[in-house]
């Protein structure tokens, strides 16, 4: 019905009303003004003129309260002959209606599109269940200076899921089905004929990460599992889909093992962190045992200092131990970090010394400059350097990489690496070149 | 007669690009909306840093101890982009690393994006350590909100 038509129905309704009352009181006045007249011609003229006064005072009642009654009905004609006049404030409603009715459909929209017929995943105890995980392909060609060799060497498969249990209370699991063949060297060395170690084993499942953590504040977090050991920058980074060079640097490697310290703990870590200004102060520290010797505790930890506004960032680590359970190794280990993040560029910086019981001490370093060339491309280097301690255990790597963001969850990487072990103590110095492709998918 | 050509020319050619720059230079006015019970106050730039470390979850309390509930919008929307560009300071990339970073180091995941603004406002005035982001011609209709700062697009 339009406007028009809508107020002449309002108005046609309004006056029959109208019209019906004023008959209803035409009617009663009327009856009231007859009735003595009637009664005159039979009764006393003093009780008559009584009655009809009466009468009189009954019809002047009905006619104020039709009076009443017919400019209660003008009000409301005139009211809704303006709101008819002005049909903005409904028509503005019913627009804003229409809006709320159009919002409420895109968004039931949406939803359907996403669940559409299919079931909804429920988590059987927890209040927020997030999944999701990542894919990380490489293949690799290795020319040494005896043999050269190529393959399809890592093939990463790792689900993450993060579950909230309760208000303060959270679960992360990182689970991990590995394919991974890492460049190892066949001759006495370990130096001149690269080979691809176990490159047809079966995939093996590694629980990466599983802890729960209790949040009291960004202050206060403690967990309680498996956890990244909390050390420097790349470390903690950790993930391939994080790195520009997913082969961790020389003192990371091999992978899972502690050349200066494990990649994993499994124990107790308590950190948080708390902002100063424009500054951010972090701490962690932890309680755990390392691969290869569960029966050990070591502890250890990492402060940090932000500086926002520059870009960077100073960290300190140190952690104390036994490298075995089945003989005295303790050691310790004390290193430093230095971040700078700013604009296009990055620069990562890690150094650590230890001391070891019944062993030589070892050193390693790197430093690794980045730079984001556009939006997709980043261009990287890295020296990267380590010293064992044991008979030919120095070595240098430098690595150029360049990788390419085609979308936000995919890197594309085309990294190489030339690595150099030193000459010592007779063994001759020998390079091997590696080129390597690689790409993680991440969701 | 080539020099009038030439001074036509030229006018209509300065008049069409404040035209067109007039039109791509127009700003919107966004509002970062707050729970009206929310204390917390400051200089524009305190409030931008605290909205921004609240956001990407650096931090997980307002000031006062409050839990902080932060909401987006939807991906690509002209608030998400304004919000982004202007009180994040981060483009596209350093907003998706940041986010992939957290994920993979701590299982988060990047706020609830809200496309309506009204479903956005009705959260925001139900949850006390709620917030934000608006047209600010949209912000003053919130009941149970408050704006915190606002922040234009240009």
């Amino acid at each position: 019905m339009n406007s028009v038509k809508k107020k002449e129905h309002i108005k046609n309704n309004l006056h029959g009303a109208l019209a019906i009352r004023l008959l209803q009181g035409v009617a009663i006045v009327s009856l009231v003004l007859a009735t003595p007249f009637a009664a005159f011609a039979d009764g006393e003229p003093d009780e008559q003129m009584q009655e009809m006064q009466d009468k009189l005072a009954e019809a002047m009642a009905a006619i104020q309260a039709l009076s009443r009654t017919v400019s209660t009905l003008q009000n409301e004609i005139a009211i809704q002959n303006a709101k008819a006049d002005n049909p903005s404030s409904s028509e503005t409603m019913m627009v804003e209606l229409d809006e709320r009715v159009e919002e409420l459909e895109d968004t039931v929209d949406t939803i359907d599109g996403r669940v559409g017929s299919r079931a909804v995943a429920n988590a059987f105890d927890a209040s927020k269940l997030d999944i999701g995980g990542f894919v990380d392909i490489a293949t690799t060609l290795a020319i040494g200076e005896d043999k050269t060799e190529a393959a399809f060497n890592r093939e990463v498969f790792e689900l993450l899921v993060k579950a909230k249990l309760g208000n303060s209370w959270d679960l992360f699991v990182a689970q991990a089905f590995i394919r991974n063949a890492p460049l190892r060297f066949s001759d006495p060395a370990g130096r001149r004929s690269p080979f691809f170690a176990n490159n047809n084993s079966p995939v093996v499942t590694d629980t990466v990460i599983a802890w729960a953590q209790y949040s009291k504040s960004d202050m206060f977090n403690v967990q309680f599992g498996r956890f990244i050991t909390p050390h420097g920058i790349i470390n903690i980074e950790h993930f391939p889909a994080n790195l520009l060079d997913p082969e961790q640097p020389q003192f990371l490697r091999p992978f899972p093992a502690q050349t200066i310290f494990a990649n994993f703990s499994d124990g107790l870590h308590v950190h948080g962190s708390k902002y100063v200004g424009n500054n951010k102060f972090s701490y962690n520290a932890y309680a755990a045992a390392w691969a290869g010797n569960s029966s050990n505790i070591n502890v250890g930890g990492r402060l940090a200092y932000s500086f926002e506004d520059a870009g960077l960032t100073f960290g300190l680590n140190g952690t104390y131990g036994d490298r075995s359970s089945t003989r005295d190794a303790n050691f310790a280990v004390l290193g430093a970090d230095v971040l700078f993040q700013k604009g296009r560029w990055t620069w990562k910086n890690e150094v650590y010394v230890t001391d070891e019981e019944g062993a030589a001490s070892k050193y390693a370093f790197y430093t690794m400059p980045a730079y984001k060339l556009t939006d997709k491309w980043t261009a990287f280097y890295r020296f990267d350097y380590l010293d064992t301690g044991a008979l030919g255990g120095e070595s240098f790597e430098n690595a150029l990489g360049l990788t390419f963001r085609p979308i936000f969850n995919t890197h594309l990487r085309g990294i190489y690496r030339w690595r150099r072990a030193t000459s010592d103590a007779g063994i001759p110095a020998a390079d091997t070149h590696v080129f390597q492709l690689s790409t993680t998918f991440n969701f | 007669m080539l020099n009038m050509f030439s001074k036509f020319a030229l006018t209509s050619t300065v008049l069409v690009f404040m035209l067109f720059t007039s039109v791509d230079a127009r700003a919107e006015t966004y509002a970062v909306v707050v729970n009206a019970e929310n204390g917390f106050s400051g200089d524009d730039g305190a409030l931008r840093t605290q909205i921004k470390r609240l956001y990407l979850k650096e931090q997980s309390t307002w000031p006062g101890g409050q839990d902080a509930v932060p909401f987006g919008r939807e991906d690509g929307s002209p608030a998400q982009l304004a919000f982004m560009k202007s009180v994040l300071g981060m483009i596209d990339s350093e907003f998706a690393g940041h986010w992939l970073k957290l994920k993979q180091i701590r299982g988060e995941t990047p706020p609830r994006g809200i496309g309506s603004a009204r479903i956005l406002s009705r959260q925001i005035g139900k949850k006390p350590g709620a917030f934000g982001v608006v047209l600010a011609s949209e912000a003053a209709t919130i009941e149970g909100g408050k704006i915190l700062f606002e922040f234009s697009t240009d």
